[in-house]
C-alpha cells in the first residue's frame, strides 16, 4: 500500500514538474529557443526616443532589434546596394552633416547626379511624408527607390537580391535579424529600424524649448527667436514687421510641420515659373504644383545647400528669399505668404542677424558625432 | 521486471497528457462583434453646396467676393450626446479632430445607454489645463498629439481649436488670388455648439449626417469682406475682435441634416 502511495506521489510530482517546464515562458535573454532558433534581442522604444518628442507612431511588424538595428546599419553604409558597388545610402547623406549632402546634386552610379538636394535624414520616426515632393508613406517603401534610380543606385532587385545571398558578411546578421537568409524585404526592414532610431533632439534650440529656459539663448538669439515665432504684422506707416512667421511651416519642437495642410507642404515662393512640380506631379494635381515638404529646420547649419534644388548656399541667403526676394506670383504660393497681401517682410539687417543667429541655435552634435548612427565598418 | 516496465509505462502516459492539456493552445474566443447602441457622427465639409474636400474651383460668398478653401481643421472636446433631461454622455474620451480638407470627418462611437437623445454638444477648443498642458503626452494618432495635428503652436499659446486657411480673388477680373489665414486658439476662443438632434439610443447604429458650410463662417451675424480682414491668428487686440466675430458666425455653419 505504502508502494502505491509513493507511486502516485512519485507521478504527480512529476506531473508538475513536467507542467511548469514544458509551459515555462522562454527566457527573454536566452540567444537560441528550444530548436535552435537565434532570438534577436528587442529594444525598447522608450530607450530611442525622449519623453519631450513623445512615443511615435511605430509599424507594428517591425520592432527594434539590436541585431535589426545594426543590420539596417551595415546595410546604410554599404555600397553593396549600388549597381557597381559604388554608391551607398551614406554617400549622399553623411553624418556629419546631419545626414545630407554638402552639394546641391549628388553624384551617383556611372557619374550621374540627382535631381533634387539630398535631405538630411533624422526624426522620421515622426514623419508620415517622405522625399522633397512627399511621395513615400513610409521608410521600408523609399530605400527602394534611390537603390533603383538610374542616377544614385542603378540596382536591379534580383541582382541585389543576388549580392546580399552572397554576401558571407551578411548571411549571419540577417539570420540572426530575421531567421532568414538575406532578402530584400528584410533588408528595407533592418534599413528601416536603422532610420528610425536617429533622432535629434539634442541642441541647444532643444533644451530652450518651449521658450521657459531663456538663459540659454543670448540677446541676439532672443531676439531671433521673437523674429522666428512672431506672426507678421505690418506696420500701416513704416510697413515694419516685428515677426516673419517662420513657425507656421517649421515650428514645434522638430522645427517642422508634419500636417500637409498646416504648412508641412508648401509652395514658398522661390520661382515664378515652376521648374518642379514637386508634390503636385506626385499626386497629379495642379492645385498643389510646386509644392515641396517643409523640412525640419533642426540642424539648418550643417544642412546647406538649401531648398529642393539646393540654390541657396548660404543661410543669409535663405534669410534674404524670405525677406526681400518673395515670388508672389509664383503658382499656389502658400496662403500664409500670399496673405501678406503682396509685401515684401523687409526684415532690417538686425532681425536678419538675430535670425540667423536663433537658427544657429539648433545644432545637434550629438546627432553628428553619435556613434550608434555611424558607419560600422569603421573601427 | 514487468511492474518497473509499466510503472515507466504508466508515468509516460501521465506525462505526456500533463504535456498534451497544459500546453494546449488557448481557443479564441467567439466574440459578438455586432455593433450596437450606437451612432455614427458624419462631419460633411460643405462649399455652396459642394463638397468641401474636392472642390477645386472658387466659390462666390456673402458680399460677392470669390473664394476658395485649402485648409479646414478643427479641434474639439466634450463631444457629447445631451439627454432629454440635460444630462451629457461623452462619446469616447471626448476629443476628436475633424479635418475637413483630408476627409477625416467620420467617428464612430458604440455602447452608448439607451435612451431618447435631444443634441450633440462639443466644445470647439480645449480646457484650459488640457491646452496649456504637454502636447507631445497623447499617444501617436491621439486627437492632441501635436505632430499628428499640427494644431499646437508648440509655444505657450497652446493648441489651434479652428484652422481656416484659402485664396480669395483681388477682383473680379483677373485670376489674381490672396491668401486668407484664420487660426482661432487661445482660451478665450473657446466656443461651445449645441446642435439639436432627436435621437434614439437602442440597439442599432445610426448615421447622424452632420452638414458644415464652411461660406457661413463669413455670413452672419458678422459679415466678413475678406480683401478688407484676411488674416486673424487671434493675437492682436483686432485679430481678437475678428476671430470671436468669426466664431459666432460659426453658430450657423454646423446643422444635423438626417439620421438614419
Amino acid at each position: 500500500m505504502k508502494r502505491v502511495r509513493l507511486k502516485i506521489l512519485c507521478t504527480s510530482l512529476f506531473a508538475v514538474v513536467l507542467f511548469f517546464a514544458s509551459c515555462k515562458k522562454e527566457d527573454d535573454n536566452a540567444k537560441y529557443n528550444s530548436k535552435g532558433t537565434y532570438i534577436p534581442t528587442k529594444i525598447d522604444p522608450f530607450s530611442i526616443f525622449p519623453a519631450e518628442l513623445g512615443m511615435p507612431s511605430l509599424p507594428s511588424d517591425n520592432p527594434f532589434t539590436i541585431e535589426g538595428v545594426y543590420l539596417g546599419r551595415m546595410l546604410f553604409y554599404d555600397p553593396i546596394l549600388s549597381y557597381d558597388s559604388s554608391i551607398s545610402c551614406a554617400s549622399c547623406h553623411k553624418q556629419e552633416f546631419a545626414f545630407s549632402d554638402p552639394v546641391a546634386f549628388s553624384p551617383g552610379a556611372f557619374g550621374l547626379k540627382t535631381k533634387r538636394n539630398a535631405p538630411p535624414l533624422y526624426n522620421m520616426a515622426y514623419s508620415k511624408h517622405f522625399f522633397w515632393d512627399g511621395r513615400a508613406n513610409n521608410l521600408r517603401d523609399l530605400v527602394f527607390e534611390p537603390i533603383q534610380a538610374h542616377n544614385e543606385m542603378a540596382m536591379t532587385l534580383p541582382k541585389l537580391e543576388g549580392k546580399l545571398k552572397n554576401a558571407t558578411r551578411y548571411i549571419d546578421y540577417f539570420n540572426k535579424a530575421f531567421g532568414h537568409e538575406p532578402n530584400l524585404v528584410d533588408m528595407s526592414k533592418a534599413i528601416e529600424q536603422f532610420m528610425l532610431t536617429i533622432v535629434s533632439n539634442g541642441s541647444r534650440f532643444n533644451r530652450f524649448f518651449p521658450g521657459d529656459s531663456i538663459q540659454l539663448f543670448n540677446m541676439s538669439e532672443l531676439r531671433g527667436a521673437q523674429v522666428f515665432n512672431g506672426l507678421v504684422h505690418f506696420d500701416p506707416v513704416t510697413k515694419f514687421t516685428p515677426g516673419a512667421d517662420c513657425f507656421h511651416c517649421h515650428g514645434g519642437e522638430l522645427v517642422q510641420q508634419q500636417n500637409f495642410n498646416m504648412g508641412g507642404l508648401a509652395n514658398n515662393g522661390l520661382d515664378d515659373v515652376l521648374t518642379d512640380l514637386g508634390y503636385g506631379g506626385i499626386v497629379n494635381d495642379p492645385k498643389k504644383y510646386g509644392t515641396f515638404k517643409a523640412p525640419s529646420l533642426l540642424n539648418i547649419a550643417l544642412t546647406a545647400p538649401y531648398m529642393h534644388d539646393g540654390r541657396f548656399n548660404t543661410l543669409d541667403e535663405v534669410i534674404e528669399h524670405y525677406s526681400d526676394k518673395m515670388k508672389f506670383n509664383s503658382p499656389n504660393i502658400h496662403t500664409l505668404i500670399s496673405s501678406h497681401g503682396g509685401f515684401q517682410l523687409n526684415l532690417t539687417t538686425e532681425q536678419k542677424a538675430n535670425l540667423k543667429a536663433y537658427l544657429m541655435t539648433m545644432t545637434d552634435n550629438k546627432l553628428i558625432t553619435n556613434p550608434a548612427y555611424s558607419n560600422p565598418f569603421k573601427k | 521486471m514487468v511492474k518497473v516496465l509499466k510503472s515507466v509505462l504508466f508515468l509516460s502516459v501521465i506525462a505526456i497528457g500533463t504535456f498534451m492539456v497544459s500546453c494546449e493552445t488557448e481557443k479564441t474566443p467567439v466574440v459578438d462583434t455586432t455593433p450596437k447602441n450606437g451612432v455614427v457622427l458624419n462631419f460633411v465639409g460643405l462649399i455652396n453646396g459642394n463638397n468641401l474636400a474636392s472642390s477645386t474651383k472658387m466659390h462666390g460668398k456673402f458680399g460677392g467676393e470669390l473664394f476658395s478653401v485649402t485648409n479646414w481643421s478643427i479641434l474639439v472636446s466634450h463631444l457629447a450626446l445631451v439627454k432629454e433631461n440635460g444630462d451629457t454622455v461623452q462619446l469616447g474620451d471626448g476629443y476628436q479632430w475633424v479635418n475637413f480638407t483630408d476627409g477625416r470627418t467620420t467617428f464612430k462611437y458604440l455602447n452608448i445607454p439607451e435612451g431618447n437623445y435631444k443634441a450633440i454638444s462639443f466644445l470647439l477648443g480645449l480646457d484650459s489645463l488640457i491646452n496649456h498642458g504637454d502636447p507631445n503626452k497623447w499617444p501617436a494618432n491621439h486627437p492632441l498629439n501635436a505632430f499628428t495635428t499640427g494644431l499646437h503652436w508648440g509655444w505657450s499659446g497652446g493648441y489651434i481649436f479652428q484652422a481656416l486657411d484659402g485664396n480669395y480673388a483681388k477682383d473680379s477680373v483677373t485670376s489674381s488670388t490672396n491668401g486668407f489665414s484664420f487660426h482661432a486658439a487661445t482660451d478665450q476662443m473657446k466656443t461651445m455648439f449645441n446642435l439639436p438632434f432627436n435621437y434614439t439610443i437602442d440597439k442599432t447604429v445610426k448615421t447622424a449626417t452632420i452638414e458644415c458650410a464652411v461660406e457661413k463662417m463669413f455670413e452672419s451675424p458678422n459679415p466678413i469682406v475678406l480683401k478688407n480682414t484676411a488674416v486673424s491668428h487671434s493675437e492682436s487686440a483686432a485679430e481678437i475682435i475678428l476671430m470671436k466675430a468669426i466664431l459666432e458666425n460659426a453658430k450657423n455653419v454646423y446643422k444635423i441634416t438626417k439620421v438614419q
